[in-house]
């Protein structure tokens, strides 16, 4: 157990280095401050929405080959709990990453209640008058 | 189609020889289709189908970088999978037929990218040091200060594009992978 968490934790660290150093050379070509923590977890949603999509087609394939082909059904029955396993995580993982985007365009616009009123006192009711005239 | 049947011929005969004949024209239209679809599936994907026979004829050989999975069945193609993501290289503006001037803006180009790498040492001392001389070199073979801002913004749009897809591809990719499958 304490060396899958090792291995772990060395991936976690390769992952963070190879971002520090792209952001880092995105800086020095003179990107500073494009790739704010907000963008990199918009492309990780992304990314992640994309590989649930991958998983979705391969269980469509693998219910295909279950049900039309002749084929080991055993073996196709557990890819497709392992796969409905990864299906899970990766609608986990979305959400947590969809909570955290939101959570950088909530600190971006401050309180909501608020900066609806500010916007409502800035722009003003729209009227629509009327003139009526004597014919 | 219209069949002239003959009491000489059999009908069985002629049954396969009705037959036989679209199939050859059907085989001969799906091999030009699979001629004019994978150089374009290979340009999309990323993917290049390579065919035994062909890759002994042209006599090249798969890098080390490059993943490959080979087919023991012998007549099998061979997919080739690139680890290098394909980026849009624009065609450079500033060229030369004097082949020393070309070797010389081929190695300024790559020492100005070297020379904005997150590596301290190497980027600022010796790219940096690089650029200066290659630069002054180049202006005394006679491109100008213009020339080489043009290739220097060349060079800087096409390592933002680079930065930008690895930033998607490799690392974003690579950390939803992770998360997801652990």
């Amino acid at each position: 157990m304490a060396k899958y968490s090792r291995k772990k934790n060395g991936q976690h660290k390769v992952i963070e280095e190879i971002r520090k150093q792209l952001v880092l050379q995105a800086e020095r070509w003179g990107k500073k401050e494009y790739y704010t923590p907000q963008k990199l977890e918009e492309m990780v949603l992304e990314q992640c929405q994309a590989i649930k999509g991958d998983f979705l087609t391969e269980k469509a394939n693998l219910e295909y080959e279950m049900q039309n082909i002749e084929s080991d059904k055993k073996e196709c029955l557990i890819k497709l709990e392992k796969l409905t396993g990864y299906l899970k995580k990766a609608d986990r993982t979305t959400l947590i990453h969809k909570k955290a985007v939101s959570r950088f365009i909530e600190k971006l616009v401050g309180d909501r209640q608020k900066t609806q009123w500010a916007l409502g006192k800035r722009l003003g009711q729209q009227k629509v008058s009327v003139l009526i005239g004597e014919d | 189609m219209s069949f002239q049947l003959s009491a000489d011929m059999p009908h069985d005969r002629l049954f396969i020889a009705a037959r036989s004949k679209p199939r050859a024209e059907e085989e001969q239209q799906q091999q030009q289709q699979q001629q004019a679809i994978v150089p374009d599936a290979s340009q999309a994907t990323g993917l290049e189908w390579v065919s035994p026979q062909t890759q002994k004829a042209a006599g090249t050989e798969i890098g080390n970088n490059d993943f490959h999975i080979d087919s023991s069945l012998g007549d099998g193609d061979i997919a080739v999978i690139s680890s290098n993501v394909p980026t849009q290289i624009t065609p450079s503006s500033v060229q030369s037929d004097n082949p020393v001037v070309a070797r010389m803006l081929k190695s300024f180009r790559t020492a100005y990218r070297n020379s904005k790498s997150h590596n301290l040492l190497f980027g600022q001392f010796f790219a940096n040091v690089e650029v200066a001389a290659l630069g002054l070199g180049l202006s005394l073979l006679g491109i100008g200060p213009a020339q080489i801002a043009r290739i220097q913004s060349e060079v800087r749009e096409e390592a933002l594009a680079e930065i930008d897809n690895k930033l998607k591809q490799d690392w974003a990719y690579s950390k939803a992978l992770f998360e997801i499958v652990g």
